[in-house]
């Protein structure tokens, strides 16, 4: 951040001007060095030029007012959303992502469960993970159940994020689904949450799970957290009668043992 | 970096007037320097230049170098105290070099400041830049060694390099994107052919 406030000022207004010149590289280039700038007098002009005729301008002003994380840009963000290009729509889902109020949570919620491109659902559902945001759990639950592979397993990362009393118990449910998919999900997730109130439920699941694809994501996910408390769990695993699992026992009880050598 | 402010101010000049060069090379590099060294006085020039500079690559330049100095961290913006070198420069007209190998004091001619010997050695390096270009790295050898070869015959240009020392390197290198260690062989040469 300058020193001098009116240095800033010379330096966006200086910059502004560049969002109208005749090449689109620096219109594109102005646009990203404002939303570096992070400064929120710069949002007007960039909201002004959403509509610019290159598609990469767009982009690079979608991503600037990301990273400014400006609440007033969010009407003309979610107007935009119209835009029937999905990269530009899968933009505004990382921009509302950053920006992560109660509005942008409302539109990202509505992104994950009504977009017409997967992508941009998926994009939805790692930017609600992003926000932290509690308000988000409900959503992230169902799209745990969706058919869309990339979906699912975004918003069980989401969950992992969120990392709230809530959101962990929501993995711990769905862990005891009866698809195999959504426990496949969760167990890789919980994976990410070092909590006394997971590890038993991920050696459990090693011991237990019926699947040897939710077994395998147990593991690496204890190889993950890497307790020295799962060792016991992990070396039986190593006599597991599929050999893909005995494998990633193998890899995580030497993952936890180098990083116990290290210490 | 740490230029006694004096300098800081010199160097600064020296690079903003590089901005309105007619080589638009020689504005790309000094915006870069401009933005390395991450001095916030340099904003209102450099955003005239962005106003008024044609050349896209340029441009790019001097939006990275705004961004650059913007972006830095408050307490490093400035560089507050200068550090005592080994080349103790007493004041701008005379300059006493100690050399840890004989212990013997040599004291030489200097020019004004080192403004005007970085004015003086850079009119020279720019003519010669426009011969041997320093776009990739064997053009800067080939151009560093030119200089090399100038320097043993030229004894104006070997008394200002040993005066000016490693501070003048500093400022003369940056903008042609040669590395300093290869202007210390420029010096290192005017130390072994000084009569």
């Amino acid at each position: 951040m300058l020193q001098t406030p009116s240095y800033t000022q010379i330096a966006i207004n200086s910059l502004t001007k560049k969002l109208d010149d005749n090449h689109p590289e620096i219109r594109a280039k102005a646009a990203e060095t404002l939303g570096k700038l992070r400064h929120e007098t710069a949002v007007p002009a960039l909201t002004h030029h959403l509509n610019d005729s290159h598609l990469n301008v767009r982009l690079k002003i979608i991503q600037a007012l990301g990273e400014i994380r400006s609440e007033t840009a969010l009407p003309q963000l979610t107007a935009t959303l119209t835009d029937p290009n999905p990269t530009i729509r899968t933009a505004i889902a990382e921009a509302l992502g950053q920006i992560g109020s109660d509005r942008a949570i409302l539109a990202l919620i509505e992104l994950l469960t009504q977009d017409p491109d997967p992508t941009v659902r998926a994009i939805a559902a790692q930017s609600l993970g992003k926000t932290g945001s509690e308000s988000a759990i409900p959503p992230l639950i169902n799209a745990l159940n969706h058919q869309d592979n990339k979906i699912a397993h975004l918003a069980g990362q989401s969950l992992a994020q969120i990392h709230s009393e809530k959101s962990i118990n929501a993995l711990i449910q769905a862990i005891e689904s009866p698809d195999e998919q959504i426990r496949s999900i969760a167990a890789e997730s919980l994976g990410q949450i070092t909590s006394e109130q997971t590890l038993p439920i991920l050696i459990k699941t090693v011991q237990q799970d019926p699947s040897p694809q939710v077994r395998t994501k147990a593991i690496e996910s204890l190889g993950n957290i890497g307790l020295e408390a799962s060792i016991p769990t992990l070396i039986k695993a190593l006599s597991d009668e599929k050999d893909s699992v005995r494998l990633s026992a193998t890899d995580a009880i030497g993952k936890i043992g180098s990083q116990y050598a290290l210490n | 970096m740490a230029l006694n402010p004096e300098y800081l101010q010199i160097v600064l000049e020296t690079f903003s007037k590089r901005l309105k060069h007619p080589n638009a090379q020689m504005r790309r590099k000094a915006a870069q320097c401009l933005g390395n060294m991450g001095s916030e006085s340099v904003i209102p020039l450099l955003c005239q230049s962005l106003d008024e500079e044609s050349d896209i690559d340029v441009q790019f330049c001097i939006m990275d170098a705004i961004l650059a100095i913007s972006n830095l961290p408050p307490s490093s913006a400035m560089p507050e105290t200068p550090q005592s070198s080994k080349y103790n420069i007493v004041q701008p007209q005379t300059v006493q070099i100690i050399e840890q190998g004989d212990g013997i004091i040599h004291n030489y001619a200097a020019p004004q400041n080192l403004a005007e010997a970085a004015q003086e050695i850079q009119q020279l390096l720019a003519q010669l830049s426009q011969t041997y270009p320093t776009n990739t790295e064997a053009e800067k050898q080939i151009f560093s060694d030119q200089v090399d070869t100038e320097i043993q015959t030229n004894s104006r240009l070997r008394s200002i390099l040993i005066a000016g020392g490693i501070e003048l390197l500093k400022i003369l290198c940056p903008p042609l994107g040669i590395p300093i260690e290869m202007g210390q062989k420029w010096l290192e040469t005017a130390q072994k052919n000084r009569t």
